[in-house]
């Protein structure tokens, strides 16, 4: 998430009706997005449980049901960011820092549990049947495309070149830089043989 | 916007949402039978979204959302959505309130994004009203916004209804796993 960095923070309402619209898109967008979280945290769950009982059949079926959530996902944030450059720095970006000022997509609680999910599937995917192979790297590969997504959203915004005040230690990175270590450190929690440090911006 | 942004509070535009920690008992399945509300509203909105018409799948999320007493402020963000523009988006924080705890950046976040996320110790029962009731209202707002012809791909939105099946597929599992 871009947000420019500086002291303003003041509550606003947006007023005209581009602002609007563009609060209506983000907020509606990630509503969907926050549905498709949901489903995914209950899947991955039952993702662990097959794979520890070896039982191929259900977790070949989770996998492919993840993998849609998880491009459903990039849509949902496609949604949220269908607006205009101009609507989203002056109305949209205004509100969140408003809200906080290193407002972010990790003060969510859904995507706090999300990557406990992928945490715990590191020790199961260690173990993983050659047979589910392909709908395992299905997944992985839907998860680097919802990761893209997001980081067009963040371009299409200014996030090439704006820093994310929401990314933690490295905030001179730009938001999209950002996105990049983030989505990377992820897809390493669900590589195998992949030894990701705790903070995705140290190796 | 028209008048319902000056007569609604923002407490009428929220999202039903179970608590986190509520999704992972869920997917162990619920140990009783639940309510047949939750059981047929899911096929509805299956049948719906499978037909691609947004007038269809509109309706039908009407229809769902009407059933539950939950979604009495979804309710009202449906109504409100018919305009387009009469979102009353939540009035943030003021940042000098705000605290680093972990929790208190969750409690902001489910405010600006307008989530009204149901206690940890809420039911299966109640969880799965929550989710049916925000499934319902995001396939009212994806037909919406598919309508609209923006930037988004007719492709993509065919990938975001493929996704939004499967959410159905994975609350449908929920009701009968008895694990």
């Amino acid at each position: 998430m871009n947000i420019p960095n500086d002291n303003h923070h003041e509550p606003q309402q947006p007023n005209a009706p581009e602002g609007l619209r563009a609060h209506h898109a983000w907020i509606h967008g990630h509503w969907a997005f926050f549905v498709l979280i949901h489903a995914a945290i209950i899947n991955l769950t039952r993702l662990k449980i097959a794979l520890d009982r070896h039982d191929s059949e259900k977790a070949r079926r989770l996998f492919e049901q993840t993998s849609a959530l998880m491009l459903g996902s990039a849509v949902a944030m496609r949604i949220a960011g269908d607006v205009n450059p101009e609507s989203y720095q002056k109305s949209v970006i205004p509100s969140m820092k408003a809200a906080r000022p290193k407002f972010s997509g990790s003060d969510s609680s859904d995507h706090a549990e999300l990557i406990r999910c992928y945490q715990a599937l590191t020790a199961p995917l260690t173990m993983l049947d050659t047979e589910l192979t392909l709908a395992y790297l299905r997944f992985v590969a839907a998860v680097r495309t919802a990761k893209e997504a997001h980081k067009f959203v963040c371009g299409d915004h200014g996030g090439n070149d704006r820093p994310s005040t929401g990314s933690g230690c490295k905030t001179e990175l730009s938001g999209v830089e950002t996105l990049e270590k983030l989505g990377t450190h992820r897809i390493a929690m669900l590589t195998p043989g992949s030894s990701p440090s705790r903070c995705p911006f140290h190796s | 916007m028209g008048g319902a942004m000056s007569t609604k509070t923002e407490s009428e535009y929220r999202l039903p949402l179970s608590a986190r920690a509520k999704d992972k008992s869920l997917a162990v399945g619920i140990e009783a039978a639940i309510s047949p509300v939750i059981t047929t509203s899911l096929p509805e909105l299956a049948t719906a979204n499978a037909s691609g018409n947004s007038a269809t799948i509109a309706s039908a999320a009407d229809a769902v959302i009407g059933k539950f007493t939950i979604a009495g402020e979804a309710n009202a963000a449906s109504e409100a959505d018919d305009d387009g523009l009469t979102l009353n988006f939540p009035i943030p924080v003021p940042a000098s309130s705000v605290g680093n705890a972990q929790s208190d950046r969750f409690t902001i976040y489910d405010g600006y994004f307008a989530l009204n996320r149901l206690q940890e110790d809420a039911s299966k029962e109640r969880a799965m009203e929550a989710l049916t009731v925000a499934l319902a209202v995001v396939m009212k707002d994806a037909a919406k916004a598919e309508s609209e012809k923006r930037g988004v791909t007719t492709i993509e939105f065919g990938l975001l209804r493929q996704a939004l099946a499967v959410v159905i597929e994975v609350l449908t599992e929920t009701e009968t796993i008895t694990e």
